[in-house]
């Protein structure tokens, strides 16, 4: 046994060497470090790193072991502390990201697969949360009839958004708009909500709910709220796109699914043309709508919060919905306004 | 009668422990997920003490998602029981002794 001489030790990011030590450690396993890593525990051995784990947010990710050290327990021991770090913050459910052969080591690690796709298994603590959630989604289906879906995540609503969900609306009998939930958006996620849902409310036809764990989240998607295009963003979009069509759009009854269409955002474009290839196989319906242009460029949430960057608040008004617009000029809106102002972010 | 009110753990994976979850399980009583390294050996035995612990809280709703390493009697005993006080915010619990 070696276990004795294993130490584990807490690997600090932020310092680029140690940065560069986990990079260069997890490369083999075809893994990269992201911004989205805020913490990753190393287990040495004689002062070589031969394993480690990490989190970011309620995702455990980059479980890497050296090959020479398996078999002495060190995947439990990481787990284990990381799992107790987690519940000590107050984490009910607990979610896994990880490599497909992974499965059933992680099966006798309390975990339990969400879904698994060619390059990745999803995994979470929580056995019933999955099951639970498409519960929720079935209660609301209605039987017969065309049903589309939308994701967005709306950061702000603008009249963009309103055009799609029109469009939408139009061609279906009833439309489910999936609201991303994630909180790594400059607008949180309730006001995101409030907003649609405000400027929404003559469409009578429309339905929103909440995305959860399960709809674009840091979990399925999390290359989705990086800055930039990241070499593991196809399979996170498929993996994110396999979870709608085999869990939340049966579980809806969507027979079509609606997205805006992509021509600056890399992330995004990817997202569509992934949907775009795997929709088909379940029988559901991919639709790209075209943007709406006004002033001769496509309405988006970006350019308004680009327009808010450059304190030009009033012409935002031509690109947004009047409830949106409100909203922006209320003092609720104040602290967002500054945030987008000191912010890079893409979101 | 005890209530789950929410979502707890206790325990680890180490080797020896179990990590214990327990959820509130509404209107479907209580159930019990067992993974154990030593299932085919002992789970008549594992079952047998987390029901004897979830009936002395008087626990009848509830799920119960035992992942266990050989932990012996007595941890499993602890490690339920402070699943238990933790899901059912219990903080008067008087520890037994001896």
């Amino acid at each position: 046994m070696l276990y004795g001489e294993i130490e584990l030790r807490d690997i600090p990011l932020n310092i680029p060497k140690y940065y560069q030590q986990v990079e260069t450690f997890l490369k083999p396993f075809g893994l990269t470090v992201d911004r989205l890593l805020e913490r990753y525990l190393g287990a040495y051995y004689n002062d070589e790193l031969v394993g480690g784990a990490g989190y970011g947010g309620d995702v455990i990710k980059c479980v890497a072991i050296d090959p020479r050290m398996r078999g002495e327990g060190i995947v439990n021991t990481l787990i284990s502390r990381l799992l107790s770090e987690l519940i000590a913050k107050g984490l009910a459910n607990i979610f896994l990201f990880t490599k497909p052969a992974n499965r059933v080591m992680f099966e006798d690690l309390a975990f339990h697969t969400i879904i698994c796709t060619d390059d990745v298994l999803l995994m979470e603590t929580d056995a019933k949360s999955y099951p639970r959630y498409l519960d929720s989604l079935s209660a609301l289906r209605t039987d017969g009839g065309s049903c589309g879906a939308i994701v967005m995540n709306a950061n702000p609503f603008t009249l963009g958004h309103r055009y799609l969900i029109e469009q939408a609306s139009d061609a279906c009998d009833r439309l489910f708009v999936l609201v991303v939930e994630e909180d790594r958006s400059l607008f949180p996620a309730a006001i995101r909500k409030k907003l649609i849902q405000a400027g929404t409310a003559d469409l009578k036809n429309v339905s929103l709910i909440d995305g959860g764990s399960y709809v674009i989240s840091g979990a399925t998607f999390p290359t989705y709220f990086l800055k930039t295009a990241h070499v593991a963003t196809r399979a996170h979009a498929r993996l994110d796109a396999m979870l709608f069509c085999t869990g939340i759009a049966p579980a809806l009854g969507v027979t079509d699914r609606f997205v805006g269409e992509e021509p600056l955002d890399v992330t995004t474009a990817t997202y569509n043309s992934v949907m775009a290839e795997t929709l088909p196989a379940y029988n559901i319906q991919f639709h790209c709508i075209n943007r709406l242009e006004k002033q001769g460029a496509p309405v988006s949430a970006s350019r308004v919060r680009a327009l808010i960057k450059q304190d030009k608040l009033v012409d935002t008004a031509a690109l947004l919905p009047p409830t949106t617009y409100q909203f922006l000029c209320s003092d609720e809106a104040k602290p967002i306004i500054a945030k987008i102002k000191n912010s890079d972010s893409r979101h | 009668m005890c209530q789950i009110t929410k979502k707890s753990y206790a325990g680890s994976l180490e080797s020896s422990d179990v990590l214990v979850q327990i959820s509130p399980n509404p209107g479907k009583g209580l159930e019990i997920d067992l993974k154990s390294t030593v299932k085919r050996q002992f789970g008549n035995a594992i079952l047998a003490t987390v029901n004897d612990v979830l009936r002395e809280f008087d626990i009848t709703e509830a799920f119960v998602s035992i992942d266990d390493k050989g932990a012996l009697d007595c941890t499993i005993r602890a490690r339920v029981s402070a699943a238990v006080c933790r899901a059912a915010a219990l903080t008067d619990y008087h520890w037994k002794v001896g």
